[in-house]
């Protein structure tokens, strides 16, 4: 369609689909349920229904079942190209490439037999779904076992290069799973992927004009100044990085926190890392004051996502219409995802539900966990 | 002209006998694997049977086309070689071989081949990199020399300030451009020495107690530090001499890089006698991919057009006595609830049109194939829509040169090609070349002309369309043994008794011979039928009809009693294009004369006919061919064909010729 029609189709389409996203309830009927197969069989009851279909929900096992909601991303993204001109599908693909990301990260780890789905697993659910991937050839990448073969199935040849500097071609991988080694290769290259991602969409979106390009560009640019900071923070906080060394992490195209204010967030002391961007509207979402270092990056993690929320509701309340509308809507969609898994894991493992309930992204209608002491915890009792 | 019946088949015996078999099918490129579950009817194959998926064979091959990749020469052709040469050692295993023993004891062979080609090619690709590592050490070295000479100093006085340290190193220019950010922040001094491919060299300046860090800091960027030792730093103050060893570098590289192709061209017989082999066997286990596998026997299975099973028969009796083949019927294996691929068969010319019923979907294994029907119809709605003598020779002409060119697909291609054919034939019937009734004569009728003929005709040729539709959907219906929407539904035969009175009433001007009376009373009847057609069904078929609500089926009667309607309305295009045709061109035509009368006019004159003509073919023949479309997936395929087929898909002898490297296609 593409032109003004397809504007308004896009975004009426997009307006539609954010009132088919989960309710209080859903979720709080969802922690309540035994098992993760009963969870299965409550999602087919919502708008994850045409993901789930064909498949047996009463036996379905956690990972598979986070693999299908990861995968309703992409559907729900691919339903919207039937609404869009050229240079929309291409910023679509582009923006769902994080999918192509996530399955190549994936794999790779498969590989490394630290996942929990078998490659045939994989292969299999993916046999059920006409899913087109753009950076990532699929059949190259599930039939590849050696780096070398996985490396190949990267179409866009300035990232293969990137990653074969951190990885060399003919890197043997066998026994190499649990070297510290191989952990770092694995970080630097997840790192290298995901700022090839924000770089990408940034400049991308940072090309666009008038109202949809300026709502692309705040979208986008929060979610880059937010990962950066984040980043940093956990180079610094977790992997004892030097600040140098926390500042080579970040994205080459910055929003609003350029790179001064990002060295001077890298050069804090870690422990004072939210005093640096205490007057920044950053400043909040690292300022937090759990004494567990694991629980702490949780809550960190999860007001990360919360300021995004805010920034999305931006884009719906400003009524304007065009692209930003589906951005903000897959990214309400990805948070609704995050959040089933986080219930997902809280039911497979009997953590405390309540505690869940205050741990998720949405903020449900009697939490209170937001903005003070986190209360985010383990399994129950622990 | 059908879909192809096909035979699910299972060959259960010794692994070196199924081996021949695979062969025999991958030759036939007529056989479709499948898991040998379905066989056995969706149970599990047995504890003891092991099932594969993955084929060693795929990452030999790679490795040995690596060779000729690295040589830079195209790989070697796909020969068949006979069975014997495939696998001369399995011809030699005797009958009672130990159960441990390996199933493919070629295959050990093959990969120890295999290794060394690969090792040699690691040792050559090690040496290689060892000498551009080397070179680039030295090209870095002179870079740095000569800026440093510049300043009148050289670099081995650099090597021994005591509070300051230097590091070379080579990184791409992403991760340059990061450590160069970095580096304000920070205290390094960090400055280019050569950029090139993406690449680069660079020398970075830093205190003495940073240099802990310094590596770290390296590590994040991914530099490949050059080992640059203080004490070899003489060496590197003569640049003629730093010079003439890049050039000895440059020269042994060249040397390492050719190494392949050397070998290629002095070991070429035996190097392609083992591709075709290491190629056959990557085929072949291809075909038996989904294999069960016990530690001497291997099942096979499959599925086989029937025809091809009597040949595959005999030769199983024949050459390979040990194995057992089981087959079961297609249509006996998809009432067990299996989805069977579907393969069309059609007569050469027709077959053309089998792109035009895959476009819509291909039909379903016991569904009935189109495509004869289609390839009729296609003709004869194009044709009348744009008969004209002139302008279906360009369009031939045209799809015949987009072809070649590669602009079109074949398939498409001979469609339009035939189309163009049949408006040539359309067009000598109407009298019209380029537009022009003038010219010759028209044998059957002029649309502008005889408007009043062509109507009733197109409304005819919609009437007989609809109702081979309807006709080919009561048979469908009967295959499934759907007797009740046979004849109880509204588009079975007593919609299609209901339709045809309508039209005949209409036809006879509102007046029956049978009388007024007589004809409501049988229409309400068959009307009455159809409503109640559920009804009837559970009682005379016994449970037979879908049970979808009353209000629900009322409306469905009532929208397939409008479809009959619209549908009908719908085939008024064909005479309606036909003068659109003749109208079109005549505006092409007073648009030409038009122009005749300013300046250069003639010039004119010939350039809008020109065009015009080219526009006519071009955009009237792309909206006629959509309007073609129209009809036969809205007007024709609505009424009967259901699709969602599933492609037959064998396994070809050529691994790539899908374009996808996959095992099976």
């Amino acid at each position: 369609m593409g032109g003004g029609g397809g504007r308004v189709a896009e975004t009426a389409k997009a307006r539609a689909r954010r009132a088919t996203l989960l309710r209080d309830e859903d979720y709080r009927r969802l922690l309540e349920q035994p098992t993760v197969g009963d969870i299965a069989v409550e999602l087919k009851k919502t708008s994850y229904a045409s993901v789930l279909k064909n498949f047996s929900l009463e036996t379905m096992h956690r990972a598979e079942l986070e693999f299908l909601l990861d995968a309703a991303i992409l559907e729900e993204g691919l339903a919207f190209r039937h609404y869009m001109g050229p240079d929309d599908r291409k910023l679509l693909n582009l923006w769902l490439e994080n999918f192509d990301i996530e399955l190549f990260k994936n794999h790779f780890r498969l590989q490394m037999k630290t996942g929990e789905l078998e490659h045939a697993d994989i292969t299999r659910l993916f046999d059920l779904a006409d899913f087109h991937l753009t950076l990532v050839d699929r059949e190259k990448l599930f039939a590849g076992a050696a780096w070398r073969d996985i490396l190949g199935s990267v179409k866009k040849e300035s990232l293969r290069a990137a990653l074969m500097e951190i990885i060399p071609e003919g890197y043997d991988m066998s026994g190499t799973e649990d070297g510290a080694a191989f952990q770092k290769m694995a970080f630097a290259m997840g790192m290298t992927l995901d700022r090839y991602y924000f770089d990408s969409l940034s400049t991308a979106a940072g090309a666009m004009g008038g109202s949809e390009g300026g709502m692309m560009k705040m979208l986008v640019g929060t979610r880059v100044d937010l990962m950066n900071l984040y980043w940093i923070y956990r180079g610094r906080r977790f992997f004892n990085m030097l600040p140098e060394e926390a500042l080579t992490l970040v994205t080459k195209v910055r929003y609003h926190v350029d790179f001064q204010m990002l060295t001077r967030a890298a050069f804090a002391d870690p422990a004072a890392f939210s005093s640096v961007l205490r007057d920044t509207p950053c400043g909040r979402v690292f300022d937090v004051e759990e004494k567990d270092a694991a629980l702490r990056e949780l809550q960190v993690e999860k007001n990360i996502y919360r300021a995004l929320s805010m920034a999305v509701d931006r884009v719906f309340m400003s009524g304007s219409q065009g692209f930003q509308n589906i951005a903000a809507y897959l990214m309400l969609k990805e948070f609704e995802i995050r959040d089933l898994i986080a219930v997902i894991e809280a039911v497979r493992y009997g953590f405390d539900r309540g505690v869940t309930e205050r741990a998720l992204i949405r903020r449900l209608s009697d939490d209170v966990a937001h903005g003070t002491k986190s209360a985010i915890n383990t399994k129950s009792g622990g | 002209m059908a879909v192809v019946g096909m035979v699910g088949v299972s060959f259960v015996g010794p692994a070196e006998e199924i081996e021949r078999v695979a062969f025999h099918l991958l030759e036939t490129e007529n056989f479709e694997p499948m898991s040998p579950e379905v066989m056995m009817g969706g149970h599990p194959m047995p504890g003891r049977v092991q099932t594969f998926r993955g084929n060693r064979y795929d990452a030999l091959l790679d490795r040995l086309e690596t060779l000729w990749i690295r040589a830079g020469e195209p790989l070697p052709r796909k020969r068949v070689l006979p069975q014997k040469q495939i696998s001369p050692q399995i011809q030699t295993v005797p009958r009672t071989q130990p159960e441990k023993e390996d199933p493919e004891p070629l295959f050990s062979v093959l990969e120890a081949k295999v290794g060394r080609i690969v090792d040699a090619m690691a040792t050559w690709k090690a040496e290689l990199e060892a000498i551009e590592n080397e070179r680039e050490v030295w090209r870095a070295a002179l870079e740095f020399g000569d800026a440093v000479r510049e300043t009148g100093r050289n670099i081995s006085s650099l090597a021994d300030v005591p509070y300051g340290r230097f590091a070379m190193g080579s990184l791409t220019r992403d991760n340059w451009r990061r450590l160069q950010e970095t580096s304000p922040a920070s205290p390094f001094l960090a400055m280019p020495l050569i950029e090139e491919e993406g690449r680069v060299t660079a020398v970075v300046f830093y205190g003495v107690d940073f240099h802990g860090d310094m590596e770290k800091i390296f590590s994040s960027v991914h530099m490949r530090v050059i080992p640059f030792r203080p004490e070899d730093a003489l060496q590197y103050d003569n640049p003629d001499a730093v010079r003439y060893h890049i050039e000895d570098l440059e020269a042994e590289a060249k040397n390492r890089r050719e190494m392949p192709a050397r070998y290629i061209s002095e070991n070429r017989p035996a190097l392609e006698r083992l591709y075709a082999v290491v190629y056959a066997k990557q085929r072949i286990y291809a075909l038996a991919q989904k294999r069960g596998e016990l530690p001497d026997v291997m099942v096979l299975s499959g599925w086989l057009p029937r025809d091809s099973y009597d040949a595959v028969l005999r030769m199983t009796t024949q050459e390979v006595p040990r194995t057992l083949i089981m087959a079961e019927q297609g249509d006996a294996l998809e009432e067990a609830g299996n989805e069977l691929p579907t393969l069309l068969s059609n007569l050469p010319l027709i077959r053309r049109f089998q792109e035009i019923v895959r476009l819509y979907s291909l039909p379903s294994y016991s569904e009935l194939d189109p495509t004869f029907v289609v390839a009729l119809s296609f003709c004869l709605f194009f044709g009348f829509m744009f008969g004209d003598v002139g302008h279906g020779i360009l369009l031939a002409l045209g799809t015949w040169f987009m072809e070649k060119k590669g602009m079109m697909g074949h398939s498409i291609a001979s469609v339009l090609r035939l189309a163009g054919g049949s408006s040539i034939f359309f067009g000598f019937l109407y009298g019209s070349v380029f537009g022009s009734e003038e010219l010759i004569e028209p044998i059957w009728l002029s649309p502008m002309k005889d408007v009043n003929t062509l109507l009733p005709i197109s409304i005819g040729v919609g009437i007989f369309f609809l109702t081979l539709g309807i006709c080919f959907r009561i048979q469908n219906a009967a295959h499934r043994g759907e007797w009740g929407e046979v004849l109880f539904g509204p588009e079975g035969f007593s919609g299609l008794l209901f339709y045809w009175l309508a039209v005949a009433w209409i036809a006879a001007g509102a007046e029956m011979p049978f009388g007024a009376g007589v004809f409501a009373a049988v229409m309400t009847l068959l009307f009455l039928v159809m409503i109640f057609g559920n009804g009837l069904a559970k009682y005379f078929f016994q449970g037979d009809g879908i049970d979808e609500g009353g209000v629900v089926h009322v409306f469905s009667i009532f929208h397939a009693m409008l479809n009959f309607v619209s549908n009908t309305a719908s085939f008024v295009r064909l005479a309606a294009f036909a003068l659109n045709h003749v109208g079109l061109s005549g505006a092409v035509f007073m648009l030409a004369q038009m122009v005749e009368d300013v300046p250069g006019g003639r010039i004119g004159h010939a350039l809008v006919l020109l065009f015009g003509q080219l526009l006519i073919v071009g955009l009237e023949g792309l909206i006629v061919f959509i309007q073609t479309l129209r009809l036969e997936y809205y007007e024709f395929f609505g009424k009967f064909y259901r699709g969602g087929g599933r492609e037959f898909l064998p396994v070809l002898w050529q691994k790539d010729r899908s374009g996808v490297r996959s095992e099976v296609r």
